[in-house]
C-alpha cells in the first residue's frame, strides 16, 4: 500500500526528467519565437518600437491578397489531403490483400527520403514550363501548375499514408476477418464493414500528419514556382514571404499568428477526436 | 551542483577562473579593435568595390579599416527584424533601401553627415534618393540597359544609323517588318533584327522581345492602360518573325542588327561621338511615347544606419564619396559606378575577379580594405563628350520600388507565353499582370 502511494508520487516526477530537455527545446525553438512573433504583431512596422494595437490585424483582413492566400491555402490543402487519404488506404488495402506486393512500399516511400531540391528538380524537368511535355501540350499555366503541385504531394505522401494504414490493418484481429470470410463476405465488404471502422484512429493520425505536411508544401511550391506563383497557388506563406521582403514585420507576424492559430484549432479538434476515440475504446 | 563543485579541486577552479578572465580580456580587446573599423553591409559583392571613395576616406583615416559584410537579403531582413544589424553603412539595391527609409532604419544625411540637399556634383538622381527634400542615400551604382546598332549589318542592309534620339516601339515594329533577310542569296534567312528573349524556360519567347511590356510594368502600378493602348502593338512585336531564336549562338552564321547591353553604354557612345571605327553604336531603348526617357535601370545606393556605431567614420566615408578626389577617379571596366557630372581624369586599374572575393570570418562573409594598397592608376580612357552623353542618358533613369527579381520576371514571362499560346485572352493577361504587380507591391 505504502509502495503504491510512493510510486504514484515518485514515478511521474522521475518521468518528468526525460521530458525536461525536450520541453526546453520546445520553449526555446517554438514557444519563444511564437511569443516574439505575437508581440511583433502589435508593434508598428518601424525601426522605433511603437505600439500599433490591432492595426496589423485590421490591415490584414482588409487586404484582398491576404484573404486570397488564406482561401488558396484551404482550397489546396483539403482536396489534396483527402486525395492522399483515399489513395493511401486503397494502396494499403491492395498491399494487405496481396502481401507479395508489399515490397513496393519501399518505392512509395522513396520520395519521402529525397531532399526537397532533388524532388523539385525532378518535377521541374518532368512537368516544368520548359519541359517537353509542357511544350507539346501547351497547357494552361494555372491549372497545369496546380495539378503538378497536387501530383507532387500525392507522390510524396501516398507511401507514408499507405504504410500507416497497413500497420493498422496488420493489427486487426485476424479471427474477425476470417469469420467474415467464412460467412461469405468478399474482400471489399470486409474492407468497408470491418477494416475501415477499426482504422478510424489510424485515419485521424494520418490526417494530422498529412495536414502538417500539406502546410509545408509551400517549400516545394516556392522551389518550383518562386515567390510569384499563379494566382491559385498564392499561399499564406507566399504572403508572409513577400511581407518579409518589404520589412512589414508586424504585418507578417500578424498573418503568421492567425495562420498558426487556425492550424492549432484544426489540430486541437483532430487531437480531441483522437483522444475521445481512445477513451471510448478503453 | 554543490556536490559537483565540492569534487573539484582548488587547482581546477583557479584554471577555470583564469580561462574566464582570459576570454573576457580577449573579447574586450576584440571589441576595442573593432571600434576602429567602418562596417558596411552589402547584399551584392560588387558593391564592395569602391576604390575612389575608399582611397579618399583613407587619406582622412589612414589607420582605419573598412569591413564589408556580405549578407543575403534574407539575412539582412532578419537582422533588421531582430535589431542586430551591426554596421554603420549599407550599400543596397534601391528597393531595399527605400523600404528601410520608409521604416525609419536610415538616418537623413543632413543630420548624419551634414550633406544638405542632393549634391550638385552628382548626376541628378535626386528624385530617387530624397524624401521631402531630405537626402537619405548617395548613389553608388547605376546600371541602365541600353541598346546598340551594328553598323556593318546596317550598311549591308542599306539602313542608316538612326542616331541617339529617342524612338518609339512603333518605330521598332516598323523596322522589324524588314526582317528576317537573306543577304547572301542562298535562299536561307541569315540576318535578323535582334536575338529573342534569353528565357530558356519559355519556348514561346525564344524569338520574341518582351521588353515593351517589362518597360511599362516597372513604371506603372497597373496593366489596364497597357492592355487598352498598347497590347495590339505588343502582340505585333512579340509575334514578329524578325528575331533570331535565342538558341543560336553568337558564333553562328546569322547576324543581328540590334543588341541589348545590360551594363553601360560608354564604349558604344565613344564610337558614336568621336567617330572611331567600330561596329556597335549606342541606341537608346525604344519608349512608349517617343519621349527621351525615362529609361529603366537599377540603382544601388549608400545610406547610414540609424544605430551606426561609428557615426563619424560613416559620415566621412559618405563625404569621401562626393569629394573631389572621390569623383575624379573611376574603376576600370566598372563604369556603372560613375556618378559625377564631370568626367573623371583617372581610373584605378582593377585586376581582381569580377565579383570581389569575401572570406568567412566569425560566421559572416567579410571583405576588408585598408590604406596603402598601392593601386595602379591610369588616365580615364574615354572622351569627355562620350562621358557626358552617357551621363545624359543615365540621368533619365527610372527605378522601381518593387523588388522585381527573377521570380517576378519568370511569372511575367509565363503569363505572356500563355497569352501567346492562346490559353488566356487579353483581359486575363491584364488580370494576371495586375495580380503580379499587386502582390509585388502589395498595393491595396
Amino acid at each position: 500500500m505504502a509502495d503504491t502511494a510512493r510510486n504514484k508520487l515518485i514515478y511521474p516526477a522521475r518521468d518528468m526528467r526525460w521530458f525536461v530537455p525536450g520541453f526546453w527545446g520546445w520553449l526555446l525553438l517554438y514557444a519563444a519565437p511564437f511569443v516574439l512573433s505575437l508581440v511583433t504583431s502589435f508593434i508598428a512596422d518601424s525601426a522605433e518600437i511603437r505600439f500599433a494595437g490591432l492595426d496589423h490585424y485590421r490591415n490584414l483582413f482588409g487586404d484582398p491578397y491576404y484573404l486570397m492566400s488564406v482561401k488558396n491555402t484551404a482550397l489546396f490543402l483539403f482536396p489534396v489531403v483527402l486525395a492522399v487519404m483515399i489513395l493511401g488506404i486503397l494502396t494499403a488495402q491492395i498491399l494487405f490483400v496481396v502481401p507479395r506486393l508489399r515490397g513496393l512500399l519501399a518505392i512509395f516511400l522513396l520520395p519521402l527520403f529525397l531532399p526537397a531540391p532533388s524532388i523539385t528538380a525532378i518535377w521541374n524537368a518532368m512537368v516544368g514550363s520548359g519541359s517537353l511535355i509542357a511544350r507539346l501540350l501547351q497547357p494552361r499555366d494555372e491549372q497545369w501548375k496546380y495539378l503538378s503541385l497536387f501530383l507532387l504531394f500525392l507522390w510524396k505522401n501516398t507511401g507514408i499514408a499507405a504504410t500507416l494504414y497497413l500497420t493498422g490493418m496488420k493489427a486487426l484481429d485476424n479471427a474477425v476477418l476470417d469469420a467474415a470470410r467464412v460467412d461469405g463476405a468478399n474482400e471489399w465488404a470486409i474492407f468497408f464493414r470491418i477494416e475501415l471502422p477499426q482504422l478510424r484512429n489510424i485515419a485521424l493520425i494520418t490526417l494530422l500528419y498529412l495536414m502538417m505536411n500539406g502546410v509545408r508544401i509551400f517549400r516545394e511550391s516556392y522551389m518550383l514556382f518562386g515567390a510569384y506563383p499563379p494566382p491559385n497557388l498564392f499561399f499564406v506563406q507566399h504572403y508572409i514571404n513577400l511581407g518579409f521582403a518589404r520589412l512589414d514585420f508586424g504585418l507578417l507576424s500578424a498573418a503568421g499568428t492567425i495562420f498558426s492559430l487556425l492550424l492549432l484549432l484544426v489540430f486541437a479538434l483532430l487531437w480531441k477526436q483522437l483522444r475521445r476515440r481512445e477513451e471510448d475504446a478503453a | 551542483m554543490i556536490r559537483l563543485l565540492a569534487v573539484w579541486d582548488r587547482k581546477a577552479r583557479i584554471i577555470t577562473i583564469c580561462i574566464c578572465l582570459f576570454m573576457t580580456l580577449l573579447l574586450s580587446s576584440v571589441a576595442c579593435a573593432e571600434t576602429d573599423s567602418l562596417r558596411i553591409i552589402v547584399t551584392y559583392a560588387e558593391n564592395a568595390l569602391n576604390y575612389p571613395a575608399e582611397e579618399a576616406f583613407f587619406k582622412l583615416h589612414p589607420d582605419t579599416e573598412i569591413e564589408y559584410i556580405l549578407y543575403t537579403e534574407e539575412q539582412l531582413y532578419a537582422h533588421l527584424q531582430a535589431g542586430t544589424e551591426d554596421a554603420d553603412l549599407v550599400i543596397l539595391p534601391y528597393n531595399i533601401l527605400v523600404s528601410m527609409e520608409e521604416k525609419g532604419y536610415l538616418k537623413y544625411l543632413d543630420d548624419a553627415a551634414g550633406i544638405t540637399g542632393y549634391p550638385d556634383q552628382l548626376v541628378d538622381w535626386s528624385e530617387w534618393l530624397t524624401r521631402n527634400d531630405r537626402l537619405f542615400a548617395l548613389p553608388v551604382t547605376v546600371s541602365q540597359p541600353s541598346w546598340f546598332w551594328n553598323e556593318s549589318v546596317g550598311e549591308t542592309l542599306g539602313l542608316d544609323y538612326p542616331g541617339t534620339k529617342a524612338w518609339t516601339w512603333e518605330d521598332y515594329a516598323e523596322l522589324s517588318e524588314k526582317f528576317p533577310r537573306d543577304t547572301d542569296g542562298d535562299g536561307e534567312d541569315d540576318t535578323y533584327l535582334m536575338y529573342g528573349s534569353r528565357v530558356s524556360a519559355f519556348p514561346a519567347l525564344w524569338n520574341a522581345n518582351t521588353e515593351m511590356a517589362e518597360q511599362y510594368i516597372v513604371s506603372h502600378s497597373e496593366f489596364n492602360t497597357f492592355r487598352r493602348k498598347y497590347l495590339k502593338l505588343f502582340r505585333k512585336i512579340v509575334t514578329s518573325p524578325a528575331l533570331l531564336d535565342m538558341n543560336h549562338s553568337s558564333g553562328s552564321d546569322k547576324h543581328v542588327l540590334l543588341g541589348i547591353n545590360g551594363d553601360n553604354p560608354l564604349i558604344f557612345l565613344d564610337h558614336a561621338v568621336i567617330g572611331e571605327e567600330g561596329d556597335m553604336l549606342f541606341l537608346p531603348p525604344p519608349t512608349l511615347d517617343g519621349k527621351e526617357g525615362p529609361y529603366f535601370g537599377y540603382l544601388n545606393a549608400c545610406g547610414m544606419l540609424q544605430n551606426a556605431a561609428s557615426r563619424e567614420l560613416a559620415s566621412d566615408f559618405l563625404l569621401a564619396m562626393i569629394s573631389e578626389e572621390g569623383l575624379n577617379y573611376s574603376i576600370s571596366m566598372r563604369y556603372d559606378k560613375l556618378i559625377s557630372k564631370a568626367c573623371p581624369q583617372w581610373e584605378y586599374l582593377y585586376d581582381g575577379p569580377w565579383v570581389p572575393k569575401f572570406v568567412s570570418s566569425g560566421g559572416r562573409l567579410i571583405l576588408r580594405a585598408g590604406s596603402g594598397r598601392n593601386l595602379k592608376v591610369a588616365e580615364f580612357p574615354y572622351s569627355e563628350k562620350a562621358f557626358s552623353a552617357m551621363q545624359d542618358f543615365r540621368s533619365r533613369l527610372i527605378v522601381s520600388t518593387v523588388p522585381f527579381e527573377r521570380d517576378f520576371y519568370d511569372a511575367l514571362h509565363a503569363a505572356i507565353q500563355e497569352w501567346l499560346y492562346g490559353n488566356i485572352d487579353d483581359d486575363s493577361l491584364a488580370e494576371r499582370m495586375n495580380y503580379l504587380l499587386g502582390i509585388a507591391a502589395n498595393r491595396k
